[in-house]
């Protein structure tokens, strides 16, 4: 067990930055996710903790000590990859086996070993068979078997669901969830999926273009995005984003967006400037479809999701939102123009030069 | 079915006709276009080959002009049987030589493209000149390789390596300074199969064995070798045919009018061909050339059976 701390981690390709000047600690046992769009620099960053690529600059460290310069087999970390990297020659057996082989454990030691993590995981049936004759779940739990069976320092997870379907995907989630919580060990799991992440992550570090966004618990994640980025991409849809300005003639506070007006709460640091451009944040749960309501849209789509049904509609200038509502909820027309309640509450307004949130005041 | 409405069946004969003719025609077409092709191969490969099986059956006379006596496969026996012809000789010559040139030639290929196989600056340039002898031609290389060995003004002398008798008329050396020329243009070849076939590994089935622990050693033994099986096994069937075939690189070092009988170079096609231009003796040739290739044939279906099980196919 060990926590893995980033220290100003960069990593160049020339001059593309994968990751840059990246400074996160994950805490001793817990499952930290990587999330971020393809490309944004999520497995190089787990590839440096593996030691799999040289960091341009910036420090890794893994327990209490520096391990930029430490071979990978030295780290004492053990990796899941997408394809699962099973050694297509060898049995299953053979597979778990490998690294245990490595270390000069004694025979008898690791076949208990194996047979140990193979029943854990349900593998016992196919220990002779070779990877070729698996299905995709059964390798991929191959996969974990040959990273739990030497009890690592850290666990490193890159994307090791996505080849699966979306029935077993869901299973593996919640079976590697309770096999982390049970071994303790600290986990570094990458993805882009951010249900993925939302399910299983102890915290979320969102990265963008190689850049850390946030690190928060998931509930955090989604209710107190620290910028633009984080709040469109999380979410399934994400958080509706509506450009406007504000307005604080009538005293209050209201933001004039196209077809309307928002009413926002003040109790957030407002701009100096009484007519700031701001961007205007709402789940779709903030949203209702309301004859008293005070923007004025145009129905697009209505998708019946079975439990709740998402009506997208275009605001005058094309903006896209996104109105979660019940089943039981009647349901808009398509090319119907409607008003569309914004609850207040459910408001978060950001500063739309910076993209940042703007922060509640004490 | 039957029963089935009459008019619709017309049309449904119809129907079904259509197709197949239209298949009939495509048909025709495929055969007319593989046909000069099937005539080419008739005339220059089909033809000869089951000619020098008749011609095997007929001994040819001692003076020209005089009819062939059909002897059925009696001449065959005594070419391969007894000593007459060099056959036994020529024989235990072809498998000590492929023995030599085949094995060495495979190890410092795949050594040469794990070498090469890094992303290295400059890298393209060592990969080129790794495999510039494949498209060297066999006589510019003899006579590079004749030139390095020659007794006065060779390279191979000059370095102190200059025994007495010389290099290629030496009853010790000279099957093996052809065989590491045969080594040197094979290698071309057998680099550029064993890089083909290191670039298609994925790269992270070795990152799993670094991250597990293996050493390079271990790596290499475990993982890219037992991965890389079927191009090794590829490129040893495809060296052995080429060592069997050697003849052009031995002709021109050692030409047949120098040739003492006590140089252990007289490979079997090497012997077929000057039995054939040196004594026209068409019929012991044709015997010689069937038994090269029933011994290819027969090397490389026992390698198939012995070596392809060990041979890791799949993912």
């Amino acid at each position: 067990m060990a926590q893995v701390i980033f220290d100003g981690v960069t990593k160049r390709y020339g001059d593309v930055v994968a990751v840059d000047d990246l400074s996160l600690s994950i805490v001793d046992g817990e499952l930290l996710v990587l999330l971020g769009p393809s490309g944004c620099g999520k497995t190089t960053a787990l590839r440096i903790v593996a030691g799999l690529e040289e960091l341009s600059a910036g420090t890794i460290s893994i327990g209490d000590a520096v391990v930029n310069d430490i071979d990978p087999k030295d780290r004492d970390v053990a990796m899941v990859f997408q394809s699962y990297a099973l050694y297509p020659h060898l049995t299953v057996a053979r597979n778990i086996d490998f690294p245990l082989r490595q270390r000069g454990i004694e025979r008898d030691e690791r076949a208990r070993m194996v047979n140990e993590v193979a029943t854990m995981l349900g593998l016992d049936p196919y220990l002779e068979r070779k990877p070729a004759q698996l299905s995709g779940g059964q390798r991929q739990r191959v996969a974990l078997a040959r990273a739990i069976v030497r009890s690592p320092q850290v666990f490193l997870m890159d994307e090791p669901l996505s080849n699966l379907d979306a029935a077993l995907r869901v299973q593996t989630r919640a079976d590697i969830v309770s096999l982390q919580d049970r071994l303790g060990t600290t986990t570094l799991y990458v993805t882009h999926d951010q249900v993925e992440a939302m399910t299983m992550g102890d915290r979320i570090a969102v990265l963008n273009h190689g850049v850390l966004q946030q690190v928060a618990p998931p509930q955090e994640l989604y209710a107190l995005p620290a910028n633009v980025f984080v709040a469109g991409f999380l979410g399934s849809p994400g958080m509706n984003l509506v450009p406007g300005r504000l307005d604080r003639s009538a005293g209050g506070a209201t933001v004039a967006v196209s077809g309307g007006t928002v009413e926002v709460h003040t109790r957030v640091h407002l701009p100096a400037d009484p007519d700031a451009a701001v961007t205007v944040g709402v789940r779709p749960e903030g949203l209702f479809v309301d004859p008293h309501g005070a923007v004025g849209a145009t129905v697009t789509i209505v998708e019946m999701l079975g439990a709740e049904a998402h009506v997208i509609c275009t605001l005058a200038d094309g903006t896209r939102l996104v109105v979660r509502q019940e089943s039981t909820v009647p349901r808009p027309a398509i090319g119907e123009a409607i008003k569309i309640r914004i609850d207040p509450d459910a408001v978060t307004l950001f500063d739309t030069a910076g993209g940042k949130r703007l922060e509640e005041r004490e | 079915m039957t029963t089935t409405g009459v008019a619709a069946a017309p049309s449904r004969r119809r129907a079904s006709a259509g197709p197949r003719r239209r298949r009939r025609r495509e048909a025709a077409l495929g055969y007319l276009l593989v046909l000069p092709a099937v005539a080419a191969f008739a005339i220059f490969v089909f033809y000869p080959f089951f000619n020098n099986f008749r011609l095997a059956l007929y001994q040819t006379p001692p003076v020209p002009g005089l009819p062939s006596r059909y002897v059925g496969l009696h001449q065959a026996g005594h070419v391969l049987f007894s000593n007459a012809y060099g056959f036994p000789g020529s024989l235990l010559t072809t498998i000590v030589f492929v023995v030599l040139v085949v094995p060495v030639s495979l190890l410092i290929g795949l050594g040469l493209a794990v070498a090469a196989h890094r992303r290295l600056r400059g890298i393209g340039v060592y990969r080129m000149i790794f495999s510039s002898t494949v498209v060297s031609s066999v006589a510019v290389a003899a006579l590079v390789f004749g030139t390095l060995m020659n007794p006065v003004v060779g390279f191979l002398p000059w370095l102190g390596i200059n025994p007495t008798p010389p290099l290629l008329q030496n009853p010790t050396w000279a099957l093996p300074a052809v065989a590491v020329m045969t080594i040197w243009q094979f290698l071309g070849l057998s680099f550029i199969i064993m890089s083909a076939g290191l670039q298609s590994l994925p790269d992270e089935i070795l990152e799993a064995a670094r991250i597990d622990g293996a050493s390079a050693w271990t790596r290499f033994w475990r993982i890219t070798v037992p991965m890389l099986s079927p191009t090794i096994f590829f490129a040893l069937v495809v060296g052995t045919i080429y060592a069997f075939q050697s003849f052009g690189q031995i002709d021109i070092l050692i030409p047949f009018r120098n040739l003492p009988a006590n140089l252990h170079v007289n490979v079997l096609i090497y012997n077929v061909v000057n039995t054939l231009t040196q004594e026209n003796n068409t019929g012991v040739a044709a015997v010689m050339s069937i038994a090269l290739f029933v011994l290819t044939l027969l090397v490389t279906l026992l390698q198939m059976r012995f070596l392809e099980s060990r041979v890791h196919y799949g993912r």
